[in-house]
This record gives C-alpha cells, sequence and structure tokens, in this order.
C-alpha cells in the first residue's frame, strides 16, 4: 500500500508497534506531528482531491475508545458498542457517510491497541449478558490489515475472551491473517455487498463481488463464522432484478443454513453529512436526486424503502432460514 | 491572463527575479504592466508568475494582489506553487526539495502543506524566518516567504492545490554569503525539467478541481441577464449544479434563450424542470 506521506504523532513514534509499521511500508516521507487533529482537522482541504493522493496518519487515540453502539445498529439484543482502530477508508465508494464526516480523506490509525483492549475488557466485565463489539463503523477493518495487522491483535484478544463477540465489518480481500489461524467462533466476518451495477458505479476501489465471496467461502470452509450485509439498500427502478441476481451469486458460495446473520440497511445519512457529500460531489447523481428528511436525516422515500425491503426479503426467505436476518438501523 | 473556466491555472510565486527569470524563459512568459509594484508574467497555458519582493509582509501582499487579479466567481480555483532559494543543515548545494512541513518562526504557527506532488525529491520540513538563518540548528530548511506564502495562498485555494519548492542555496559547509544572483539563476535553470513537472501536476489537478466545481457556462449567461441576490445565486448555482448532476443539461440551455422577468420565476422553473427529470 502507497500513502503520500506518513504523519506520527510524537507520542507514539518511538513505539514498537509504530516501528514496525514503518517498516512494513514502501520508502515514504515520515512527518512528526503533536496531535493528528493538526492534519486531519485543518481547514481548507478537500476531501475529493485529498483522495487521490491519501496520507497515513500514525495517531494514539485517548478518552473513549469504545462506545455505545446506535440503537437497533446490532445483531441481537445483547449490549452493543462499537471501536475504531482507524478513521476512514482506503475504499472510495461514493454513498459512505464518511465523505461528510471528516474533512480530510487520509487514514487515522490509532496505534495503541492495548488500550482499547484494557477498555473492551473493562466494557465486557461490566455486563450481564455478553457484549458485542463492532469493528468497521468508521473505517473498513480488514482493508489496511497488511499494514496495521490490527485483525491479528484483536481477534487474538477476542479469543482469549470468548464472553464478548466481535464483529469484523469489511469489503476486504486481505483476509490472510484470518487464512492462517483456527476460526474463532466469537469473531464474526461480516462482508457488505450491492448489486452489481451499484458496485459499478459506486465503489471505486472496492475488491470485485466475485473476489469477495470467494474469500467469504474460503473462511466459512475454515470454520469462521460469515455473516452477509446488504448495505446499503439504494432505489433503483430494477432493484428486484438486481437484488435477485445478488443473492443467487452470492449463495451460490455461501451456505446460507450456516451462515451467522443477514441484514439489510438503507442508504441514510445525517442532513449535515449529506449536505457536505452534495457540495463535494456536486456532479454526483446520487446527491442530486430526491429524497425526503426527517428528525435531521436524509433518506429514500418510506414508499421506495417499503417497497424494497419487502421484496428483498421474500428473496431471503429463498436462501436462508429466517431467523439468522434482521434491519440494521 | 487565461480565462479562469477554461481549464487550470497555475501561479508561481518568486521572492527574487533571479529566481523568476529561468522560469520566464522556460515557461515562455510574457511581462505584464506592472502594477503596484509586482513584475507579472503569465502565458496562454494558465501559467502565471509574480515575483513577490523579500520577506513575509512582501509574500503576503503578493498572494493576495494576484488573487485579486483572477475572478473566482464561478467557482475556479487556480494552485499556487512558491519557488525559491533556502538554506539546509546539511542537504548538497543545488538540490530541490519538497516542503511537507512549515513553521513561522514569528507565530510558532505549523502547517503542512499536502504531499500532492509525484516528483522523484527529498521532502523537508522549513522554518521561515524574518532573516537569513546562518546555525542551521534543525534538521530543516530555511526561508524568509514559505509560512506568508502558504498561509495567503490558502485562503484563496484548497490546500492541496498549495505547494512550495526550494532550492538550497546554502548550508553549514557553504554558508549565505557565497550566493550570488547568477547561482540562484543556474540553480533555478538546473532545476527547471522538475519544476516544469511539478507545474504540470498542478496544472492537472487545478483543472480537475474546475471540471468539477466551477459554474457551467449556461449559469454564467443567464446570472448576467437576470439581477440577483447573494442568496439566490447561491440557490439557483445549487440549481444548476443539481440539474447537470441530473443529466438536465439540454433543458437547462433552452432555458437561457427564454427571457425572465424575475429571478423568483426563474428559480421557480428551474425548480419545476427538476421535479420532472
Amino acid at each position: 500500500m502507497k500513502f503520500s506521506c506518513v504523519y506520527i504523532e510524537e507520542e507514539v513514534v518511538n513505539t514498537q508497534r509504530v516501528q514496525e509499521i514503518l517498516q512494513r511500508l514502501p520508502p515514504t516521507p515520515q512527518v512528526t506531528i503533536k496531535r493528528y487533529g493538526e492534519v486531519f482537522n485543518r481547514r481548507s482541504q478537500n476531501f475529493r482531491l485529498q483522495k487521490q493522493k491519501p496520507a497515513l496518519i500514525l495517531a494514539k487515540k485517548h478518552g473513549n475508545l469504545v462506545l455505545p453502539a446506535p440503537t437497533g445498529y446490532g445483531f441481537n439484543d445483547n449490549p452493543g458498542f462499537y471501536f475504531s482502530h482507524m478513521l476512514n477508508c482506503v475504499y472510495d465508494c461514493r454513498y459512505c457517510f464518511l465523505q461528510g464526516m471528516y474533512r480530510s480523506a487520509n487514514y487515522v490509525l490509532f496505534t495503541n491497541y492495548e488500550d482499547f483492549a484494557t477498555q473492551l475488557q473493562i466494557k465486557t466485565h461490566g455486563q450481564s449478558v455478553n457484549p458485542v463489539f463492532y469493528s468497521g463503523y468508521d473505517c473498513d477493518s480488514m482493508a489496511l490489515e497488511p499494514v496495521s495487522h490490527f485483525a491479528e491483535f484483536f481477534v487474538d484478544w477476542f479469543a482469549d475472551n470468548p464472553a464478548a463477540t466481535l464483529e469484523l465489518r469489511t469489503k476486504s480481500t486481505q483476509l490472510r491473517s484470518l487464512y492462517n489461524r483456527q476460526p474463532v467462533s466469537n469473531c464474526i466476518i461480516a462482508m457488505s455487498f450491492t448489486p452489481k451495477d451499484i458496485y459499478r458505479r459506486w465503489e471505486s476501489k472496492v475488491p470485485g463481488i466475485e473476489k469477495r465471496l470467494d474469500a467469504l467461502k474460503k473462511l466459512q470452509e475454515q470454520g469462521w463464522p460469515v455473516a452477509i450485509r446488504l448495505e446499503p439498500l439504494i432505489y433503483e427502478s430494477d432493484f428486484e432484478n438486481s437484488y435477485d441476481q445478488l443473492l443467487s451469486d452470492i449463495f451460490e458460495k455461501i451456505d446460507g443454513n450456516r451462515i451467522h446473520s443477514i441484514s439489510t440497511g438503507m442508504f441514510r445519512m445525517p442532513k449535515t453529512f449529506f449536505k457536505n457529500i452534495s457540495n463535494l460531489y456536486p456532479d454526483e447523481l446520487l446527491y442530486a436526486r430526491k429524497y425526503e428528511q426527517s428528525h435531521g436525516m436524509i433518506a429514500q422515500s418510506s414508499t421506495q424503502e417499503a417497497e424494497m425491503l419487502e421484496s428483498i426479503e421474500d428473496m431471503l426467505c429463498r436462501y436462508v432460514p429466517i431467523k439468522h436476518y434482521y434491519r440494521c438501523a | 491572463m487565461r480565462e479562469a473556466n477554461s481549464g487550470g491555472q497555475v501561479n508561481i510565486v518568486v521572492a527574487l527575479a533571479c529566481e523568476a527569470r529561468p522560469l520566464i524563459t522556460h515557461f515562455k512568459l510574457k511581462r505584464q504592466s506592472a502594477e503596484a509594484g509586482f513584475a507579472m508574467y503569465t502565458n496562454n497555458q494558465g501559467i502565471n508568475l509574480l515575483v513577490s519582493g523579500m520577506g513575509n509582509l512582501a509574500m503576503a501582499t503578493a498572494c493576495g494582489f494576484l488573487a485579486g487579479k483572477q475572478s473566482t466567481a464561478y467557482g475556479e480555483k487556480s494552485a499556487w506553487l512558491n519557488i525559491g532559494i533556502a538554506g539546509h543543515q546539511h542537504v548538497a548545494i543545488g538540490e530541490i526539495l519538497i516542503v511537507h512541513k512549515v513553521i513561522d518562526s514569528d507565530s510558532s504557527n505549523t502547517y503542512y502543506p499536502p504531499l500532492m506532488l509525484e516528483i522523484e525529491c527529498k521532502t523537508t520540513s522549513l522554518i521561515s524566518a524574518q532573516a537569513p538563518e546562518g546555525q542551521y540548528v534543525d534538521d530543516s530548511a530555511y526561508d524568509m516567504e514559505a509560512a506568508a506564502f502558504y498561509k495567503a495562498a490558502s485562503r484563496f485555494a484548497t490546500s492541496e492545490l498549495v505547494q512550495i519548492a526550494k532550492i538550497v542555496s546554502d548550508n553549514r559547509g557553504c554558508p549565505t554569503e557565497h550566493i550570488t544572483e547568477t547561482k540562484i539563476q543556474n540553480w533555478i535553470s538546473e532545476n527547471v525539467a522538475v519544476i516544469g513537472e511539478m507545474v504540470q501536476q498542478l496544472l492537472q489537478y487545478s483543472e480537475d478541481y474546475n471540471v468539477v466545481y466551477s459554474l457551467p457556462e449556461e449559469y454564467r449567461t443567464i446570472s448576467k441577464k437576470v439581477h440577483l441576490t447573494a442568496s439566490q445565486k447561491t440557490r439557483l448555482a445549487g440549481l444548476y449544479r443539481r440539474f447537470y448532476a441530473l443529466g438536465g443539461s439540454e433543458l437547462i440551455r433552452e432555458l437561457n434563450t427564454k427571457d425572465y422577468v424575475s429571478a423568483k420565476s426563474l428559480i421557480r422553473t428551474i425548480e419545476l424542470l427538476i421535479e420532472s427529470l
């Protein structure tokens, strides 16, 4: 993986993990900074131009490292939390809310994994029911794995802490660190899919659907719990045919009876993010379309949402036991 | 000066006339009539060059002057490039460096120009001071204008379009006393191909930006025909962009052939057309 520059916080520059990460990179200019916000949050940045030459920022995350997941986010009613070892994603999906959330397209990688683990431990011990921890909310969990070794560290931690469950959400096929070890039953690998036409149009740099399915199939065959995330659902006039084809492609390779879960999630985002992205991509059809606004959120019309859900849920029944299905808020 | 909407533009700002000479020759720049004491040169390829004079104040004023000459009423932006000489603790004389960090020694403010240029050369941090540096304490380059340049130019362009490159003119083994105008001219000449590549890449970034963000010709035409308040301009610009994104460019062209008595009726018509797409 190539970055235009590596910015490194003074506080972590001499840590072993940072030095190891630097060794995994090709020769890249290195710049020492005080705090990542100096680069990441500065004014006068254009996310779109920056995406052409993104930099990597190695930093230490302070404060609350593990946060409550939004209501209705998870696959069960157990206490849900999310944690982000990274900000931003190496892929360039036009529908992604991160473009509207951050000023910068640079990738921030928080390298104090041990501090995350400490907070995971605290959250796990404070619960009477086994909690679920979601990774991949502010980034792709696996896409930077060859550089970060994030999953290598955290899958080990969850293997030692079976009272907690981890969901690694990803679109990446960089899964070698998982192939090379015994499956861990409380680590779920959840992969997101959209139909081919949406993939071609709006999922720049994302590995092909076929490749992702092959990767997921390999994990399932090895015994890993795998999950399918049909997100985001974007209304197109021929969505029924597209999803019919997508589901057929998915379940040709993935055993529907053995999947951990399958979910749907709508294309929607806070109004401020939507406005930021519309300004960033004034030429983009996706953001020029008409949407509905309710409680500060922008969404497709409730009729379109209902139509898609009804139809896709009907199709899903052909492939998976309905108990494995949930709607992600 | 080239029409801003026709593609990319790069503003090169140098402190000294001797830094400018090889660039004027290389880019075939023509001198414009002098204004406000600034020597300005342009060509029809979108390259502008301004000689600012030495120091922070001169540089900031020059950037403001040049930006003021370039209309951005329709959303277009030029890229900015500061070329000049700098001291360095140990880098060889004549070597060109791209700046990745600028420290203003007066205010201690720090800036990080994004490394957007794909050029085979070293990068450096740089300290901008009020007077030439003779001690070279830090492993950095030293100059007198880059901080002011970056701060000023970033007001007129997104930071990705603002870049700084310095050629080492002095170091511990060869202090500032050895610098002559002829030497400066030679150092710039020796690096003119690399500078040319930087300029080409910046032209492309500026064009990429303008293709997306500058307002379509049809908006420019109609906004001259109808009186618009500031908020109506913003609203109309947004509608035009949305119209284009939805694929309604043909309908937009037809609109311009009609006369509208008021901005309100124009905006309402476009809103209705968008509904119909």
